[in-house]
């Protein structure tokens, strides 16, 4: 901060967001609008502005042949005004269509200029339209949707919905869960087998096996191994019944 | 006029009060002091309104996050041609813009200054913006902002010009 005595701090201090007229020296910042573009280059200008772009002077030359084909880009971007999106948008992109066809104009490919940023306005506008098309309908769950005065936003994450009672149907599946566990560890060993085989329970894959292939496995017939089953279910919901 | 006869009912109101201080605490310094608290008040707030407003402005240019100081000049008329929409004025350092690099949109602005018959800027548009002052924020979602490839301020006490109508609310801008 600057060096000064104490009441300078404090009178800087308590004008701090403030410009005083003492800081601002000749600023000059009277700047008019105006609504004509430059018009074309004619012929001997363009082939001299080409000529300092391909011999060392490109710093000089590319923003005058900008400023000299914006209305190239106008005529081109007006073309397009029917796709809702904005004309000055739609300018916007054919200039810089405009600027990459002057970054990469070749005077020995023996087109002229207008023709080949003709293209390549034409492309960057197409380009854009394509890509525009794609996300619109896809909005982000975070970006806002709107935006009012003082600067609350409306997500689409605010509005999407949840049914009401998941949090108490997660509670249910919890319970539940703990008291099958339970149930489960009480059956008799080979019971216990069965099931946890039957419904792929403790298995790192999860795998269920058929009833033949339990029935094979423990050297029984599938039928009894049906029968079983249905026995053990029977069983395991009284258990869980009489728990609750 | 209407600040001149709030100075001087400002002023009397001191008086009185400092006077009725007085005599309710029985010393006779208070009245001075008051007065005088009360009138470097004043002198402050004074001194505060000679000077133009800054404005803290944040917008996403880009992608990334930028917070800059602006000044509001009401002499800024720049407008884009075809939308009429109003332009605001920023240093080329403070954004990191390269115009012949640039893949979102370039809008060239035509101006005339002081010095200057015909010119064009180019500009750019950013998203989000949030322009605070003492008093509260304004919010927008689009401004268009004139890339300068020089200094605004030669002290660096702002990199940005402000255009009066971003500070309209309800201008069918933001």
């Amino acid at each position: 901060m600057l060096d000064f005595n104490w009441p300078a701090k404090i009178y800087w201090f308590l004008c701090k967001d403030r410009l005083l007229p003492e800081d601002t020296e000749n600023e000059l910042f009277y700047i008019g609008g105006s609504d004509v573009l430059p018009p074309p280059l004619n012929t001997k200008e363009e082939n001299e502005m080409i000529w300092k772009l391909e011999n060392g002077k490109a710093e000089e030359a590319k923003p005058v042949l900008i400023e000299r084909n914006l209305r190239l880009v106008v005529y081109i971007a007006k073309k397009f005004d029917n796709t809702g999106i904005g004309v000055e948008d739609l300018v916007s992109i054919g200039t810089i269509g405009l600027i990459k066809s002057i970054n990469t104009f070749r005077s020995e490919k023996n087109i002229k200029l207008a023709t080949y940023a003709s293209r390549c306005i034409e492309n960057e506008i197409l380009m854009y339209l394509r890509r525009n098309n794609k996300t619109k309908l896809e909005v982000s769950i975070d970006e806002p949707l709107n935006v009012d005065w003082d600067g609350n936003e409306l997500l689409l994450s605010d509005v999407l919905g949840t049914e009401e009672d998941i949090i108490y149907r997660d509670i249910e599946t919890e319970v539940e869960r703990t008291l099958l566990t339970r149930a489960i560890s009480r059956l008799k060993e080979r019971e216990r087998t069965i099931i946890m085989l039957r419904f792929g329970i403790n298995r790192s894959d999860g795998q269920e096996m058929t009833q033949k292939e339990v029935a094979e496995l423990l050297g029984i017939s599938q039928s009894y191994i049906s029968r079983l089953e249905k026995k053990i279910m029977k069983r395991l919901q009284k258990e869980m019944i009489r728990e609750e | 006029m209407l600040v001149m006869l709030i100075v001087v009912m400002y002023l009397t109101g001191c008086f009185q009060a400092s006077y009725r201080l007085e005599k309710l605490t029985g010393i006779s310094g208070v009245r001075l002091v008051i007065a005088v608290l009360m009138a470097a008040v004043l002198g402050i707030w004074l001194l505060r309104q000679r000077g133009k407003t800054l404005y803290h402005v944040c917008f996403s240019y880009r992608g990334k996050e930028h917070e800059l100081v602006a000044l509001l000049d009401t002499g800024n008329d720049l407008r884009e041609p075809i939308s009429g929409k109003a332009v605001c004025v920023v240093e080329e350092s403070s954004i990191l813009c390269n115009i012949l690099e640039e893949k979102e949109g370039v809008y060239m602005i035509p101006y005339h200054a002081v010095g200057t018959d015909a010119g064009l800027i180019p500009a750019v548009k950013v998203h989000q913006v949030k322009i605070m002052d003492s008093g509260g924020a304004y919010h927008c979602q689009e401004m268009l902002l004139a890339v300068y490839h020089g200094r605004l301020s030669a002290h660096g006490k702002y990199q940005m010009l402000l255009h009066l109508d971003y500070l309209k609310e309800r201008n069918g801008l933001c």
